[in-house]
């Protein structure tokens, strides 16, 4: 649908340039995130369209950030997790899940296998078995970007967007995905009116697999 | 890029009335998004000095446009503003109306549109009410505009009113330029 590029020198932001550099990247990316599959999920997962519009875009997302923390609630099969470090090898990833889509979506459990996979390519990080309506310490740590990528109704999503923004550091960044899902994009902005009900940065990428709103936490003007 | 009605691209912001930042990216995206779409029947929620209003009908001079506005920017301010875009719209020759009425006291649009721009009342509450009339009066392949989604007051009225649609396949786009424009295709995504 992306009918026409507008012009980012008007209010030359970081998020703008940020999203400039991604737009140019993803779709020229080499990243495959497919060797990392399990056996025994839907085919799609596999399409060059889904390596595009989601393994690749995550990848430039991280690239393009370069956070020192990258919180995840919602790990799944761990392929936005590992196209995060591959994109950024420095930072420090901490994912979240229930594992609740064991044995349902997927036939591993996410915190395990993803686990696998991040200390077989020597990667920092934690996984939390743990259910995100429950919340994380505030203060225990800060993320410079968050990827939410879980519960897709309008109440869990304004739950994990608004424990994201409270993970984040001043100048951090929060990706969303599924935002082509009515239910998410609603809580999304549920929480970020109730959180900064004024003018604020962001931007959504409509041509990736489920459409990502990525909103950045500084406000660049007035 | 000349606008039919409105001040030449590069006069003094005082002339436009508008920061010229603000004024470039609403400009050239409201007539870009006309030029792409080529509407046929325009509704506009939130004349005032019919900038867009210039853009949309220099992009698609043949369409209908059906404007609506309370006149509320212009009494706060102690101007006339509304009739002279009545006046201006007529004497470029294009098929328009201008409707003095507070949109939140409508229940429907008068008709069917396949090109809505809402530019009103930046309340959380307006927005939505203002989407979910827009939304309604909406041909099955027309595209609805949100002005000020820069804002997330707007934005999420307008995304709750998107809810109650009832889709889970949103055709959508953002763009940043000046204060932010949402743009929705009824039509849903193919899965």
């Amino acid at each position: 649908m992306n009918v026409f590029t507008y012009d980012t020198t008007l209010f030359p932001g970081e998020l703008l340039e940020r999203a400039r550099q991604i737009r140019h990247a993803y779709p020229l990316s080499a990243y495959d995130h497919r060797p990392f599959l399990p056996a025994g999920i839907h085919a799609s997962y596999r399409e060059e369209k889904f390596r595009i519009g989601y393994a690749c875009f995550k990848r430039e997302v991280a690239h393009a950030l370069q956070p020192r923390l990258i919180l995840e609630i919602g790990v799944g099969l761990g392929i936005s997790a590992l196209a995060f470090m591959d994109g950024c090898p420095s930072a420090y990833y901490l994912g979240i899940d229930n594992d609740s889509e064991y044995n349902r979506d997927f036939p591993i459990r996410p915190s395990e296998f993803v686990s696998k996979h991040l200390h077989a390519k020597n990667y920092s990080f934690t996984i939390h078995q743990q259910d995100s309506k429950f919340p994380l310490k505030r203060g225990a740590f800060t993320a410079d970007l968050v990827h939410v990528d879980a519960d897709h109704s309008r109440a869990a999503t304004k739950n994990d967007v608004l424990l994201a923004w409270n993970a984040l550091t001043a100048n951090g960044y929060v990706l969303i995905d599924d935002s082509r899902d009515s239910s998410v994009a609603a809580g999304v902005f549920d929480a970020i009116a109730e959180v900064q009900p004024g003018s604020i940065d962001w931007t959504y990428f409509e041509d990736t697999w489920t459409g990502s709103i990525l909103i950045h936490k500084a406000r660049m003007r007035p | 890029m000349n606008i039919p009605g409105l001040p030449p691209w590069d006069a003094h912001h005082f002339l436009w009335g508008m920061d010229s930042k603000y004024r470039q990216g609403y400009v050239r995206s409201k007539y870009q998004l006309a030029s792409i779409y080529h509407p046929r029947c325009i509704c506009e929620i939130g004349v005032y000095a019919g900038i867009s209003a210039c853009c949309f009908l220099a992009a698609s001079p043949n369409a209908v446009y059906l404007g609506f506005d309370n006149m509320e920017a212009e009494r706060n301010q102690g101007i006339t503003i509304v009739d002279t875009t009545r006046n201006l719209l007529q004497s470029l020759g294009y098929h328009s109306t201008i409707h003095i009425a507070d949109s939140q006291s409508l229940t429907e649009l008068p008709g069917q549109f396949d090109f809505i721009h809402v530019d009103g009342c930046h309340q959380t509450a307006c927005a939505q009410h203002d989407t979910e009339i827009a939304w309604r009066a909406l041909t099955s392949d027309g595209v609805l505009l949100v002005d000020d989604c820069h804002n997330m007051m707007v934005t999420a009225g307008v995304c709750r009113a998107l809810l109650d649609a009832g889709t889970d396949l949103l055709q959508w786009e953002y763009y940043p330029e000046g204060v932010g424009t949402m743009v929705i295709r009824k039509e849903p995504r193919v899965r």
